[in-house]
C-alpha cells in the first residue's frame, strides 16, 4: 500500500488552497490558513526528499515578507493610528508611519508566504513524473519537454549543493564574487552532461516514433486548425476586456476558437496509444482530501457571495484596521490540514512497497 | 556538520552596510535640494470638477514646505477612496460620488477598454493645465501651485476631462492685511465667490455672514427631481450633507425616498445649519418626460433664473411643477470664472454674470429654515462622520485566539505523529 496521495488530489487541495488564500487579505483567516498549510508542508517533508530543497525556497519567501513590511510601513504615510513620525524633508520615507501601512504590508506579505508554501507543499508532495502521466495522449511531446524543463531546477539545486560540499572538502572558501567560479565552471560541465545524457537515451528508447503516420494535409489542417483556435481565443479575451459593453463577441470568439482546438486535439490524440505499466490507485483518503478541500472552499465561496463584507480586509481609511473573525469561517480555513491527519501514523505503517529514495545521509 | 562559509555573511553584512550608507547620502543631497522653509503657512490651490459638471474648489493651507499631490487632495475633507501602493504612491479611485467603490471594484473599474472614465490630474502650468506625468502620490505640490483633477473620459496616461482654467489669486485669494483670519492648518476656503474682490474691498471676508439655502420643492412624486440651491458670503466652508461644496450652486437631486438636506456652514464665529426636509410621495402616472429634458437645457449657464422662470410647456396637460425647468443649474465652471474676474475691476453687475438668486418671485421656492441644528439621526448629523473608525473586536479576537491555538496544537500532533 502506497503512503501518499494520489497527484490529483494534492492538485484539488492545492488549487483550493490558492483560491482561498488569494480571496482575502484578513490576516486572522490567512494565519489560520497558514497553520493548516504548514502541518501540511511539515508531515509531507517528513517523507519527501525534495522538501529540503523547498525549504530554502520558503525561507527566501519570509524573507521578502520581512522586506515588505518596513517597505510599505515608510513608503504609505496614511492612516488613522500614526505610530511615530519621520522628519518630514527626508525624501519618500518622511512622514508619519501608520498601524495601517503596517497592517497592509504585513497582510500582503502573508499571502505571498501562504502561496509560496502552498506551491511548495504541492511540489514536494507530488511526483512530476506522476503528474505528467495524466497529460492528455496528444501532448506527448509537450508533456516530455516539461517534465525536462520542471526536473531541471532540482537537478541543478541538489548538483549545486553536491559541488559546494565537495569544494569545502577542499578547503575552498568563499569570500568575493570571484570565488564563485570554481562552483559555476563545474555546475555548467555537468548540466551539458546531463542534457546530452538524456538526449541519447530518449533516441535509445525510439522516441517521437510511436505515433501513427499521417498525410501531408491532414498533419498542416489540423496544425492550422490548432493555429486558428489559439488565435481566436486570444482575439475573444481581448475583445471581452477592451469592449466589455458586447462582452457577447468575446464569448463566441473564445468558445469557437477552444472548440476547434478541442476538435484538433482529438484528432491528434487518436494517433497515439499508450499503455500503462504503474497505475495510480485512488484510495478512500484521496477522495476524503479532496472533499474537505472542496468543502472548505465551496464554504467560503458561499460566505461571501451571501456577504461580502465577510472576508473583506483593507486597512486604509474609510475601511477599518481592525480585522473581523467569525469563528464559523475559521474552521473552514482549518480543514486544509487534511492531508497532515489523513495519513497513517508512522507506527502503524506498512513499508512501502516501492520504497522513494531516501536522501544519502 | 562543518560551516564553512563564514566570510558570506560577512559579504553580506557589508554589502547591506554599503547601501544604507549610499541611501543616507541620497537622502542628504534630496533634503538639501529642497527650498527653505517660508514664513506663514504655505498655500496651494485645488480644483476638482466632477461628473455633473460642478466644481469644487478651495485653498489649502500647510505648514511644511512641500506636500505631495495625494496629501493635497486628502487634506481638502472631500471624501475620497485611494488605492494605497507602495512605489506609485496610491491611485485616486473616488471623490465625492464619481468613481470606483475600490476595493469591491478595481480602482479604474470604468477605464477598462474603450471608453475610459477616470480621474485626471493636472498640474495648472504657464496658465494652461498640464496633465500630469507623474502619480499623485509622487509629484510635490509648492506653495502657489494650483492642482487639478477631474471625472470624465480619456486615455489613461494621455489625455482626460479637463477642470476649469483658474489661477492661484482666484482660489487662494490672498488675505486681507488688516483681518486677522486664524486659519488652522488644512482648512479651505471653499469657493472664490466668498471674497469675489479681495483687495479693493479692504474687509472682504469681515462682512456678516450670509446663507441662503432653498428648495423648488419639497415634495416630489417617486421618481423626479428636485432643485437645490444655496449661496454663502463671507464664510469658511460649506457641506451639503458632510460633502464639501462650492459656495453657490444649484443641484439637481433625485432621492428616492425621504431625505434631509442639511447644509453646514462654517464662518469665523463657528458653525451654522440649515436644513430641507423632501418628502417623496408614492409614483404617480404622471409622465415624467420632462425631467430628463430638462437637464440638459438646464445646463445653459446664460439662462438667468429670472427669465428662465417662466412656466415651460409641459407636453401633456399635467400639472407638472414647472420649477423643473425654471432654475437653470449653472454649470459651476461658471461660477468658477465670477470669481476669476481680476481684482481690479470692482465687481460687475449681478446682470453681467448668472445668479442663481435672489430667487425669482414667482418660482416656488421653500427656504430653509434658518439657525435649526439638524435632528440627531445617526449618520445624517454633520459631527458623526461616517468615516468613523470602529475600535478593535476583542471579543472576536479572543475566539481567534482560542481557534488558533487549537489548529498549532493539532498541527504539532499531526507532525509528531508522523515522525514517530
Amino acid at each position: 500500500m502506497r503512503q501518499d496521495y494520489h497527484p490529483l488530489a494534492w492538485l484539488a487541495w492545492a488549487t483550493a488552497a490558492a483560491v482561498v488564500a488569494l480571496m482575502t487579505l484578513n490576516p486572522l483567516y490567512l494565519i489560520l490558513l497558514g497553520l493548516a498549510v504548514l502541518a501540511s508542508y511539515r508531515v509531507i517533508s517528513l517523507r519527501s526528499p525534495t522538501a529540503r530543497q523547498w525549504g530554502a525556497f520558503l525561507k527566501a519567501g519570509l524573507l521578502i515578507w520581512a522586506i515588505t513590511i518596513p517597505f510599505n510601513a515608510l513608503m504609505s504615510h496614511y492612516g488613522r493610528y500614526v505610530l511615530f513620525r519621520l522628519p518630514a524633508d527626508w525624501p519618500l520615507v518622511g512622514g508619519a508611519i501608520t498601524l495601517e501601512a503596517v497592517a497592509y504590508g504585513f497582510a500582503r506579505g502573508l499571502s505571498l508566504v501562504l502561496l509560496l508554501m502552498i506551491f511548495a507543499t504541492f511540489n514536494s508532495a507530488v511526483d512530476t513524473a506522476r503528474l505528467l502521466r495524466r497529460m492528455p495522449a496528444f501532448l506527448y511531446l509537450a508533456g516530455m519537454i516539461t517534465s525536462i524543463a520542471l526536473a531541471f531546477v532540482p537537478q541543478m539545486i541538489s548538483a549545486l549543493q553536491e559541488i559546494r560540499e565537495a569544494q569545502r572538502v577542499r578547503g575552498h572558501r568563499f569570500r568575493t564574487i570571484r570565488d564563485l567560479l570554481p562552483l559555476i565552471m563545474p555546475l555548467l560541465t555537468t548540466g551539458l552532461e546531463r542534457a546530452m545524457q538524456l538526449a541519447e537515451s530518449m533516441e535509445a528508447r525510439g522516441f517521437g516514433g510511436s505515433a501513427a503516420s499521417i498525410s501531408r494535409l491532414l498533419d498542416y489542417t489540423l496544425k492550422g486548425m490548432t493555429l486558428a483556435g489559439l488565435l481566436a481565443v486570444l482575439a475573444g479575451l481581448f475583445a471581452r476586456s477592451y469592449w466589455s459593453r458586447q462582452a457577447w463577441i468575446g464569448i463566441l470568439l473564445t468558445a469557437g476558437g477552444l472548440l476547434l482546438m478541442a476538435a484538433a486535439f482529438w484528432v491528434q490524440g487518436r494517433r497515439v496509444r499508450r499503455t500503462r505499466y504503474r497505475h495510480d490507485l485512488w484510495l478512500s483518503r484521496d477522495t476524503l482530501m479532496v472533499a474537505s478541500s472542496a468543502a472548505a472552499a465551496a464554504g467560503i465561496l458561499i460566505a461571501r457571495a451571501l456577504n461580502r463584507a465577510a472576508l473583506f480586509y483593507y486597512p486604509y481609511p474609510p475601511y477599518s484596521v481592525w480585522p473581523t473573525f467569525d469563528w464559523r469561517l475559521g474552521l473552514l480555513y482549518a480543514l486544509f490540514m487534511a492531508p497532515a491527519w489523513l495519513l497513517p501514523s508512522a507506527r502503524t505503517a506498512q513499508p512501502d512497497q516501492y520504497p522513494l529514495p531516501r536522501e544519502p545521509l | 556538520m562543518h560551516r564553512g562559509t563564514p566570510a558570506w555573511g560577512n559579504h553580506g553584512r557589508r554589502l547591506g552596510g554599503l547601501l544604507l550608507i549610499c541611501l543616507l547620502a541620497l537622502s542628504a543631497v534630496f533634503a538639501g535640494a529642497l527650498p527653505a522653509q517660508a514664513n506663514g503657512p504655505n498655500r496651494a490651490g485645488l480644483v476638482v470638477r466632477f461628473g455633473n459638471g460642478s466644481v469644487w474648489s478651495g485653498c489649502i493651507t500647510f505648514s511644511e514646505p512641500q506636500i505631495t499631490g495625494l496629501e493635497l487632495l486628502r487634506r481638502s475633507g472631500l471624501s475620497l477612496i485611494i488605492e494605497e501602493g507602495g512605489v506609485y504612491g496610491g491611485a485616486v479611485c473616488k471623490i465625492g460620488s464619481d468613481g470606483c467603490d475600490f476595493p469591491y471594484t478595481s480602482c479604474f473599474c470604468q477605464c477598462e477598454g474603450a471608453d475610459c472614465l477616470y480621474w485626471a490630474y493636472y498640474h495648472w502650468q504657464n496658465g494652461a493645465w498640464q496633465y500630469s506625468n507623474v502619480g499623485a502620490g509622487n509629484y510635490w505640490v509648492r506653495p502657489g501651485d494650483v492642482e487639478g483633477w477631474a471625472w470624465g473620459s480619456g486615455t489613461y496616461g494621455v489625455n482626460g476631462a479637463l477642470p476649469p482654467a483658474v489661477t492661484f489669486d482666484q482660489v487662494c485669494p490672498p488675505p486681507a492685511t488688516n483681518t486677522p483670519t486664524p486659519l488652522p492648518t488644512a482648512t479651505w476656503t471653499p469657493t472664490p465667490l466668498s471674497t469675489s474682490t479681495p483687495t479693493r474691498t479692504p474687509t472682504p471676508t469681515s462682512g456678516p455672514a450670509s446663507i441662503e439655502f432653498w428648495a423648488d420643492r419639497t415634495e416630489i412624486p417617486a421618481g423626479q427631481c428636485l432643485n437645490l440651491g444655496w449661496r454663502v458670503r463671507n464664510v469658511q466652508a460649506v457641506y451639503l450633507n458632510d460633502q464639501g461644496v462650492v459656495g453657490e450652486e444649484v443641484r439637481q437631486v433625485c432621492p428616492t425616498s425621504d431625505t434631509t438636506y442639511v447644509l453646514r456652514v462654517v464662518t469665523l464665529e463657528g458653525e451654522e445649519f440649515r436644513r430641507i426636509d423632501v418628502r417623496v410621495l408614492p409614483a404617480t402616472a404622471t409622465p415624467s418626460a420632462t425631467a430628463t429634458s430638462a437637464s440638459g437645457a438646464s445646463r445653459l449657464p446664460t439662462i438667468p433664473p429670472a427669465t428662465a422662470a417662466a412656466p415651460a410647456l409641459p407636453p401633456t396637460g399635467t400639472p407638472t411643477p414647472p420649477a423643473l425647468t425654471s432654475t437653470a443649474t449653472h454649470t459651476p465652471a461658471a461660477l468658477v470664472m465670477v470669481g476669476s474676474l481680476p481684482p481690479t475691476t470692482p465687481p460687475p453687475p449681478a446682470a453681467a454674470v448668472p445668479q442663481p438668486t435672489p430667487p425669482a418671485p414667482n418660482t416656488p421656492k421653500v427656504w430653509a429654515r434658518a439657525g435649526e441644528a439638524p435632528a440627531p439621526r445617526g449618520a445624517a448629523t454633520p459631527t458623526a462622520s461616517p468615516a468613523e473608525a470602529p475600535g478593535p473586536h476583542w471579543g472576536e479576537y479572543g475566539v481567534f485566539a482560542g481557534v488558533a491555538s487549537l489548529l498549532a496544537a493539532l498541527a504539532a500532533w499531526a507532525v509528531r505523529r508522523q515522525s514517530a
